[in-house]
């Protein structure tokens, strides 16, 4: 088993793969599994597409372990290919997630909101947010990328990485204060 | 150092994720009370991280129906036969000449030996000493003399011959559309007398001494 900081193991992990490793694949397919499912999942609605595009996306990085050029983590890069490919099926089948069919949310819901926690709570708000906000917040405080990484993913200059997390931030204090939360709670 | 406004705001990710170097870390947390608005936003976005807590406890585990299928599509791949033909002949020529039209570089080469192919033949056509003309043809070939005859357009060719055998002539061109005949006499005939022989006849409009023997 490798040691070092978990960015490290998967890289030397993908240098095996790069060999044809088939036991480096499935170590590393462990290790990122979790992460890329994750995001899939806030990005698209259907659990068996998400399957689906997961399938594809190691497929592709088998295939495409050697193209790997270090200027990002092996997680960041694995997530980069998952994304490409959920965009294509969005493309087809217009797959994003609707979340305001699957929570509606009382007029009245200030005494349910009460029962939750705060965390609860924003991630509900966060599920309600358009799914470009929700992206780029998951990405930079959950995926914990930073700027530069999260703009060469998303194939966007940083500058409108900087600029969309301020305004994914104001769209969700507008929709906590839609929730009946005060927007001032956040 | 203390840092501006902007720079501070850019932090805040950063300072959330503990991505920020110690040194860095302290700078940014000093230059926080200069700006409560960005305080504020600290707050807010440390908030929204708290959030992702619980999903991070949630992480789905590796599935194994998920890497059976990834597995099974890349043996799949590996087992699959490569598809190829035979390369024929036109293949061959294909591959061959593939790095000219691909190569600007290859394909200037080719102009320039080509260009050069050109300069050689033209330097290399004779250039004969002396002028021909039309009617000179192929009658100063052999040995004897030469005579342009005309017939009368009604003459028999029986009557021809008979004229060209009386001065052991031999047709050697013609006729032309204009129905000149050149004829070579022998070398020790007297051209003069054979000339005006053959004006005597009816038959004959047009009989004169071959143009290369003129010039002789």
């Amino acid at each position: 088993m490798f040691k070092g900081s978990s960015a490290d193991i998967d890289l030397r992990l993908l240098k095996l793969v790069r060999k044809g490793d088939e036991n480096a694949f499935r170590q590393l397919y462990e290790s990122t599994y979790g992460r890329v499912a994750l995001y899939l999942r806030r990005l698209v609605a259907d659990e068996h597409t998400v399957e689906n595009i997961l399938a594809e996306t190691y497929v592709a990085v088998w295939k495409g372990a050697a193209g790997f050029q270090g200027k990002a983590q092996v997680t960041t890069w694995i997530i980069g290919i998952a994304r490409n490919i959920a965009m294509n099926e969005l493309r087809k089948f217009k797959h994003f997630e609707n979340l305001d069919d699957h929570f509606e949310i009382p007029d009245n819901s200030l005494a349910d909101v009460e029962l939750f926690d705060r965390p609860t709570l924003i991630q509900e708000a966060l599920l309600k947010l358009s799914a470009k906000h929700r992206e780029i917040l998951d990405l930079v405080f959950f995926h914990e990328m930073n700027y530069p990484e999260v703009s060469a993913l998303l194939d966007v200059p940083v500058s409108t990485v900087k600029t969309r997390v301020f305004y994914a931030k104001d769209a969700l204090k507008e929709v906590l204060g839609n929730m009946g939360v005060g927007k001032h709670d956040l | 150092m203390t840092y501006r406004k902007d720079e501070l705001r850019d932090k805040i990710p950063d300072y959330l994720n503990n991505n920020l170097p110690e040194q860095e870390r302290s700078e940014f947390e000093r230059s926080l009370s200069r700006y409560p608005d960005v305080e504020r936003e600290l707050l807010e976005f440390s908030k929204i991280k708290s959030s992702y807590a619980p999903i991070g406890d949630e992480m789905p585990s590796a599935s194994e129906a998920v890497f059976q299928r990834v597995m099974k599509e890349i043996r799949a791949e590996k087992k699959a036969p490569v598809v190829s033909r035979k390369a024929g002949f036109f293949d061959g020529v294909r591959d061959f000449f593939r790095p000219v039209f691909v190569s600007s570089r290859i394909s200037w080469a080719v102009a320039g030996v080509q260009m050069v192919v050109i300069l050689i033949l033209v330097a290399s056509i004779p250039h004969p000493d002396k002028y021909t003309t039309l009617s000179s043809g192929p009658s100063g070939v052999g040995r004897g003399k030469t005579l342009h005859i005309v017939f009368a357009s009604e003459t028999r060719e029986m009557d021809i011959r008979g004229i060209l055998n009386g001065i052991e002539g031999t047709i050697i061109d013609g006729p032309s559309s204009q129905g000149l005949y050149t004829v070579r006499i022998k070398e020790n005939k007297d051209i003069v007398r054979v000339l005006e022989e053959l004006k005597k006849h009816k038959a004959v409009r047009f009989a004169e001494k071959g143009f290369d023997d003129t010039l002789k």
